[in-house]
């Protein structure tokens, strides 16, 4: 490293006499990916003090010695790049931008463009390019581990599925604790909706933001401080995420085209084992249409084909299925204690996860236009994106996007500009999670033995009696015409549709006035408008509904939002300068649900029509809301002595969701200062430095109620169980009662008030070869609503109450450096480091809040925890902590609830290099989320079943036997499908007992020990990019660059989880995190893609 | 300049305009109430809403984990196999709906009150008691005194369990009163249990009055009580069920076979064991063939499983689900006549039970007359080698309890009575008792714990938190 350094310092000392002057040289800078003209780029002899510097044009024109060999242009934000000078008297340049994060250009909360280097709130930016090339198909997954204190979760591994993204930890219980994303100064929708049937956890949903084209994205910033976020008030606490789409650029009217096309293909990364020693049945019988997996041990069958109980008649005969092909399937006899094995001969295994996954693939084609002269720019786009999940059928994402950003220069006082997107997305998904039509539920419950690929067939009676289109599973191996119980999830690929269809149009137009140099003003206004179009089907004989269901559920969302701002600059001197910025701005949300279902379908197979029910099998219902605020904010920007940077912002806010007993508006502060330390005259000293800015913030933000909290309703009766799906007043029967709701409403409301204080270094060093940057922070959420859990005795269960602190401290460190960069050669290091600690401070004198979206009541707040710990069952314990164990050996089940897991992650960090000579590159990405606990649901389940891969052990009771949990002796010397363990009085019997009592999470006995360490690294990113631009290949195909990339994504993955990649969730986007109860499984991912440039 | 001057004007014709329409912003339907709800209903339809409630906690899980540890179902699966083994916290067991159930019943008669309406009081306070007496008959001490009034008692107390019967009575002696008004509003559009006829309103708190008075053992009361009470099957309360999942279905149905197929059923249940033994037996005046066949069917879930019968049976989906029956009534007549020593009248009482069973009437259905017979009996089928003397007791007052109690198992299927009986015949005296095998171990389950949401929100829980197997004051 320093000896680079000096090498560098000899070498541009030994070149530093100045020679006569002797020829001119011309020629034009232009930008390399856009072709924009470059003003104001620095051209200079290397070696001397030669220079020019290009005009608005790009063009320069340099009088340089002859002696003189290497010409070097430079501008900020841009690579450096040296060109040999030999004959050539004309020398156009395309520069490149540099990645790094110097004195760049950041856009602020409302869209207005400031220097980074004079900003003070920490700011973290994710160009679109590198979003793009991270081969995941969506924005949110995209940016994963790229910038330090963003936590990005996918919520499982089916196409077009939505992610969950947290900045500094959660602020909130309320509603959605996603943060603000804002497209081009527009609020826009990140719902992540789970309506209808799939409602409880069936089906994986989208994120809205996914709809944007990551193509499209110029770039990313993530405000996570505070005070940057703090002019959006009370929809700012978790963060604002601004996301800029490209512009065209100044190309004196030349036309860029861009293609761009990817083809990826998908694979699964991680799946749960399963055993394949035993077979279907029980307690070492082999039992046909058995539940569980505890059978015969299936190498000690006698092989060949089964025996078959054919004869009507005949003691077991039960009438038979035959398959599409011809084959036909019968009761085979169970086994005995003479015979375990009964009539099951077949010693053949089936793989079940080769059975519904493949091999998943997208095909993403880009097109885009753009260009513009001095006083134009626009630019067109058009990206599709054409999606198959793993799933072999009936899982798929569709993405058609377009773009069109335009502005001009009406006149020297006028500029009006306007950017509008349109996508149509459209998907299929599997169900998945606890839920008997579950892909993955269906597959690992199923025997080894057993083969899911026969999945329909015509059940012959014993009577004689003929049922078409038979669902055949594993419980209902000769498909009768009854429940399945579990979907054979093959049957349920290619019979159960979920599909979305999505069209959304977001766009802004803006009016930009500038009556005199000083001032400066803004009309903004925008929509974002969609409609979600979901139809659910289940066919006749799914597991889930019989006889068949059909939902349909629109879901509408329409966002108004206007921003007029005023801002004046004033100059008072070199030393001190100001802006003022006044503006207001008024925003409307309208959301509407639509849903009609029925079931019993009448005609099975006809199309996805209402009517095709009794009026008694229909539901319907629909829901509306509206908000409404408006808000008066100011900013004030004072610059002093070149090195101090304060601004200093207030909102005030009024919104339409407050009850009528609490004021509607609040006033949300906030202050930074930045200070540039390297104007010092003290920090001459330190050559190494360049520059280092110290930075301190505070502000707030708010969260402010969801909609109609403020009363206690009354709606149809509809009341529901556990275990059963419920009853609904609407029946006639019932004749339309109404209940009360047990949610007392509370019209005293305030908004959260979350309150942040921020403190960070920024520097570079070594001719800015080196930069780091620090950030630390502690916030503190005050007034959390909070659906307060009441004792039920009062008549209600919940009160929306303003009840709960929460907060969060942490650290957040990035760097970057460019270790070598000579002869063509680079390779640079950047790495991003984040650790946040939230903890529940209080929740108004409640001991447990358990979050609404916990699944088996595992993730909930105590006050002194942090945010959603896992509270739920662990084996009895004695005061010393040991589990009490009964009188043969085994701990017992616990009675009421415990903390038994942590699902924040201690830390994470990504670790990315890139190394690239001349125009070959290859950039690889680690990272790793450490010490989050994840529920492994699926593995306690399993235990029930018998078909985990823990479970396909033999153990042999030593002399004297062995107990299990039921106190059953095994007697010495025999053999049992299980293992031999320990808990503290000597040896004991893991086996079919256990597994189906205190062993498993189908009941409360302990769910901690499925509890697991979740921490996880990964080679989340390569990429090798190689781009041909040279001068032969552009005056041969008249093409500026073909670019050629090859990524791998999520390539490999370190974790101790034994269940799927840790990296999901059962209930999505939620506030409960780390749950895992039969989740789909996340991909692996090779990605070719080809850039073609003109 | 000039542009200047132009720009001030517009944003100050501006800023005033969103000035003064500001506060209109929020002028909009969609803004000043909630779009999706009404604030306030009349007392017939919160009363229709709440009878679907008390319904609801008629056959829920609570219910069917009552009738797993009664010995009357058998789990095999998933969930149910742990309640089945006992293995249950606190987290299994919830108190919604119950008490917000309870607590509209309690709405039910303030808004009766505020209109001086007695009957529609009465019934609001019929459906208070039967939901409170579910409670206390699973938790043993609840809230009740404090119960449903946040703004006063934000921590209910937990009355002492005696003291939740006495007040029971009294709320149940009140409903009589108010049902015997000479006016009122029963609303017979929206009682979907008795059409509004507050005769069979007060018939059926009197039957309820006499089933807590049998649990303290205060058999003059359960009498006395038992004679005011349902008079004829056709008075039964029952929650009628339809054929809409998700809406109407009966309960059962839903969870053996819609919901959770195979997870439980009837094969090696006491109940199952019970009814068999009455089949060709020597007790030549009972033929149980015809009910045990209504009640159960084979193979439904799985090759040779004993299920619940959902085809043709006591769990089809539109089968009603009793609350308070005419048997009930009548056997707890005959056991408190027999204890008290009354065998005629106690025969006379089981005598009218088999009677309407002989006619096929089971809890508003009829099942199949092939293998049906309840010939009534006399008191010498109850002598040393009587018919009907099963275990052939010396003694005639146990042996006529013993087929009492039989018979009531046998009544009770899938109502948490059986679950009571399990527990209350242990004490009760003489000592009269069903064989029922324990599922594991060598504890009796004894209640129902806390549920954990009460354990976080309420401190007044009783502490140290009470298990599964301990024993409760009324039963003990």
């Amino acid at each position: 490293m320093i000896k680079t350094l000096l090498t560098g310092i000899i070498v541009f000392f030994s070149f530093s006499q100045i020679s006569a002057q002797d020829k001119i040289i011309t020629g034009k800078v232009t930008e390399n990916e856009t072709s924009a003209v470059l003003p104001g780029v620095s051209v200079g002899v290397k070696g001397t003090g030669i220079g020019a510097v290009t005009n608005n044009e790009g063009k320069y024109s340099i009088s340089i010695p002859s002696s003189a060999n290497v010409l070097v242009f430079s501008q900020v934000g841009m690579q450096t790049t040296e060109i040999s000078i030999g004959t050539q008297l004309n020398i156009n340049v395309r520069l490149t931008q540099d990645n790094k994060q110097l004195n760049e250009v950041i856009v602020n909360a409302i869209g207005i463009e400031t220097q980074r280097d004079k900003f003070a709130s920490s700011v973290s930016t994710v160009k679109g390019k590198s979003i793009a090339q991270s081969g995941e198909a969506n924005l949110l997954t995209g940016m994963s581990s790229k910038v330090s204190g963003v936590l990005i979760t996918r919520n499982g591994g089916d196409p077009g599925s939505g992610g969950y993204i947290q900045l500094r930890g959660q602020n909130t219980i309320n509603g959605n604790a996603q943060p603000l994303f804002i497209i081009d100064g527009m609020p826009v929708s990140n719902s992540n909706d789970n309506v209808g049937a799939a409602a409880a956890n069936g089906i994986v949903q989208q994120s809205r933001i996914n709809d944007i084209n990551p193509a499209d994205i110029e770039s990313v910033e993530v405000l996570k401080g505070a005070s940057a976020a703090a002019l959006w008030g009370t929809r700012a606490a978790n963060g604002v995420i601004i996301i800029k789409t490209k512009r065209g650029s100044n190309t004196n009217g030349k036309l860029n085209i861009t293609y761009k096309s990817a083809l990826s293909f998908d694979r699964v990364n991680k799946l749960p084992a399963l055993q394949s020693t035993y077979g279907q049945g029980s307690g070492g019988y082999y039992n046909q249409g058995n539940k569980v997996s505890f059978g015969d041990l299936i190498s000690s069958r006698s092989g060949g084909s089964d025996t078959y109980i054919t004869r009507p008649g005949d003691a077991g005969y039960q009438g038979y299925v035959t398959f599409p092909n011809g084959s036909q399937r019968y009761a085979i006899p169970s086994g005995t204690a003479a015979s375990p094995h009964g009539g099951k001969n077949s010693t053949d295994t089936y793989d079940h996860y080769d059975d519904i996954f493949q091999t998943g693939h997208f095909w993403e084609n880009n097109l885009s236009l753009s260009g513009g002269d001095s006083k134009s720019t626009f630019l067109m786009s058009y990206g599709n994106l054409k999606q198959d999940g793993i799933a072999k059928a009936l899982s798929s994402y569709g993405r058609n996007t377009a773009r069109i950003n335009a502005s001009t220069q009406f006149n020297s006082w006028l500029r009006g500009s306007a950017n509008v997107g349109y996508a149509k997305i459209s998907s299929q998904r599997n169900q998945e999670g606890d839920n008997v039509d579950g892909l993955m539920l269906g597959a690992t419950r199923t025997p080894a033995d057993f083969d899911n690929r026969d999945y329909a067939g015509t059940y012959t009676s014993i009577t004689g009696e003929q049922f078409q289109n038979a669902h055949v599973s594993y419980r209902n191996p000769l498909g009768k015409d009854l429940g399945t119980i579990y979907a054979n999830p093959i049957w349920n690929l290619f019979n159960n549709r979920n599909s979305s269809d999505v069209d959304r149009i977001t766009g802004t137009m803006e009016l930009n006035v500038t009556p005199a140099a000083w001032l400066n003003v803004t009309g903004r206004t925008g929509i974002d408008n969609f409609s979600d179009d979901r139809t659910e089907r289940f066919a006749r004989n799914s597991a889930t509904f019989l006889n068949g269901y059909l939902s349909k559920n629109l879901l509408v969302e329409k966002q108004f939002n206007t921003d007029v701002f005023a801002s004046a600059n004033k100059t008072w001197n070199n030393q001190f300068k100001g802006t003022l910025l006044a503006g207001f701005n008024y925003n409307s949300r309208r959301r509407s649900t639509r849903s009609d279902a029925i079931s019993n379908l009448i005609i099975p197979t006809a199309p996805d029509i209402l009517t095709n029910a009794l009026n008694s099998n229909l539901v319907a219902g629909n829901s509306t809301s509206l908000i409404r605020t408006y808000a008066y904010y100011l900013q004030t920007d004072l610059e002093a002595l070149d090195m101090f940077y304060l601004t200093l912002t207030g909102r005030d806010e009024s919104a339409s969701t407050f009850g009528n007993k609490t004021s509607s508006s609040f006033f949300f502060p906030s202050a930074a200062l930045a200070w540039q330390l390297t104007k010092l005259k003290a920090f001459n000293q330190l050559g190494f430095l360049d520059f280092a800015k110290l930075r301190v913030n505070w502000g707030q933000v708010g969260i402010q109620p969801q909609p109609y909290q403020n009363l206690t309703v009354f709606s149809p009766a509809v009341y529901g169980d556990t275990f059963t799906r419920g009853l609904s007043s609407t029946s006639s029967l019932y004749g339309g009662g109404y209940s009360r709701s047990f949610i007392e409403g509370n019209n005293y409301l305030k908004p959260e008030r979350k309150t942040e204080t921020e403190l960070g270094l920024d520097l570079r060093m070594f001719k800015s070869r080196v930069t780091f940057s620090a950030t630390v922070y502690h916030n503190k959420t005050k007034d959390v609503i909070l659906s307060l859990g009441v004792p039920n005795e009062t008549g209600f269960t919940v009160r929306n109450t303003n009840a709960a602190v929460l907060s969060n401290k942490g650290i957040e460190l990035d760097g970057g450096a460019d270790i070598i960069n000579q002869n063509g050669f680079r390779w640079n290091v950047s790495a991003n480091f984040s650790a946040n600690r939230n903890k529940v401070v209080s929740l108004a004198g409640a001991s447990v809040y358990t979050l609404p979206d916990a699944f088996l009541q595992l993730a909930s707040l105590i006050p002194g925890q942090p945010f959603g710990v896992f509270y739920s069952t662990d084996f009895l314990k004695d005061g010393s902590g040991k589990y009490i164990l009964d009188k043969n050996g085994f701990p017992q089940p616990g009675i009421s609830n415990e903390i038994v897991g942590n699902p924040n992650p201690k830390w994470q960090g990504g670790l990315g290099t890139t190394f690239a000579y001349k125009n070959l590159s290859l950039y690889i990405l680690f990272s790793r989320v450490a010490g989050n606990a994840v529920f492994n649901g699926t593995r306690g389940s399993l235990y029930s079943i018998g078909t985990h891969g823990d479970q396909g052990q033999t153990a042999t009771a030593p002399a004297g036997g062995l107990r299990d949990v039921n106190g059953t002796l095994i007697p010495g010397g025999s053999s049992f499908q299980g293992y031999i363990t320990d808990f503290g009085a000597g040896p004991v019997a893991i086996n079919q007992a256990w597994w189906q009592g205190r062993g498993s999470a189908s009941n409360t006995a302990s769910y901690k020990q499925f509890v697991e360490d979740g921490s996880a690294t990964r080679l989340r990113e390569a990429t090798l990019t190689y781009t041909l631009n040279s001068h032969s290949f552009q005056q041969f195909t008249h093409l500026a660059a073909v670019d050629f990339s090859l990524t791998g994504r999520n390539l490999v993955l370190w974790t101790k989880y034994t269940g799927v990649d840790p990296e999901t969730n059962v209930t999505g986007a939620g506030l409960s995190r780390g749950q895992d109860w039969f989740n789909n499984p996340n991909t692996r991912s090779f990605i070719f893609s080809l850039q073609i440039r003109y | 300049m000039k542009n200047l001057t132009t720009v001030v004007l517009m944003c100050a014709v501006l800023a005033l305009g969103t000035l003064n329409s500001c506060k209109k912003l929020f002028d909009n339907p969609d803004i000043n109430a909630n779009p999706n709800a009404v604030t306030n209903v009349d007392l017939q339809t919160l009363m229709g809403g709440t009878l679907l409630g008390v319904g609801l906690l008629h056959e829920d899980t609570d219910v069917r984990i009552a009738a797993m540890w009664a010995g009357q179902l058998t789990g095999l699966s998933r969930a149910h196999l742990g309640y089945a083994q006992y293995i249950v916290s606190a987290q299994n067991f919830t108190w919604v709906p119950l008490y917000p159930v309870a607590g509209q019943a309690r709405l039910m008669q303030l808004k009766a009150d505020s209109a001086g309406n007695a009957w529609g009081k009465g019934i609001g306070q019929v459906l208070e008691a039967l939901v409170i007496a579910k409670a206390t008959d699973l938790y043993g001490d609840v809230p009740y005194s404090q119960a449903f009034d946040a703004v006063r008692y934000p921590t209910p107390v937990f009355d002492k369990q005696l003291d939740v019967y006495a007040a029971l009575q009294s709320t149940l002696d009140n409903a009589v009163i108010n049902l015997s008004a000479s006016t009122g509003s029963a609303y017979p559009a929206k009682d979907f249990i008795y059409k509004g006829d507050v005769k069979k309103w007060k018939a059926a708190a009197n039957t309820l009055k006499a089933r807590l008075y049998l649990h303290i053992g205060d058999y003059a009361q359960a009498l006395k009580y038992a004679q005011q009470g349902i008079a004829a099957a056709d008075a039964d309360a029952l929650i009628p069920h339809g054929s809409a999942i998700g809406v109407d279905i009966n309960q059962n149905y839903d969870f053996f076979a819609v919901s959770r197929i195979g997870d439980v059923g009837f094969d090696g249940s006491y109940l199952a064991k019970l009814m068999q033994s009455r089949i060709r037996s020597a007790n030549t005046k009972t033929d149980e063939t015809a009910l045990y066949n209504y009640f159960f069917k084979t193979g439904i879930t799985a090759t040779n499983s004993l299920d619940g019968n959902t085809v043709d049976g006591a769990f089809v989906a539109s089968a009603a689900h009793p609350l308070l029956t005419f048997y009930e009534n009548q056997l707890i007549l005959a056991e408190a006549q027999a204890r008290l020593g009354q065998y005629n009248e106690a025969l006379a009482a089981l005598n009218s039970v088999r009677a309407s069973l002989n006619n096929g009437v089971i809890n508003g259905r009829t099942f199949s007359s092939t293998g049906r017979r309840y010939d009534a009996y006399t008191l010498a089928d109850f002598g040393p080698a009587g018919l009907a003397n099963s275990t052939g007791s010396a003694n005639l007052q146990i042996a006529l309890l013993y087929e009492i109690i039989s018979q009531r198992y046998i009544c009770f299927l899938m109502q948490y009575e059986a679950f009571n009986d399990y527990r209350r015949l242990a004490g009760a005296v003489p000592l009269v008792q069903l064989p029922i095998p324990l599922n594991t171990g060598s504890q009796r389950p004894q209640r129902f714990i806390y549920p954990q949401v009460e354990i976080n929100t309420n401190p007044n829980v009783p502490k140290p938190l009470a298990d599964q197997f301990t024993k409760l004051p009324v039963f003990p």
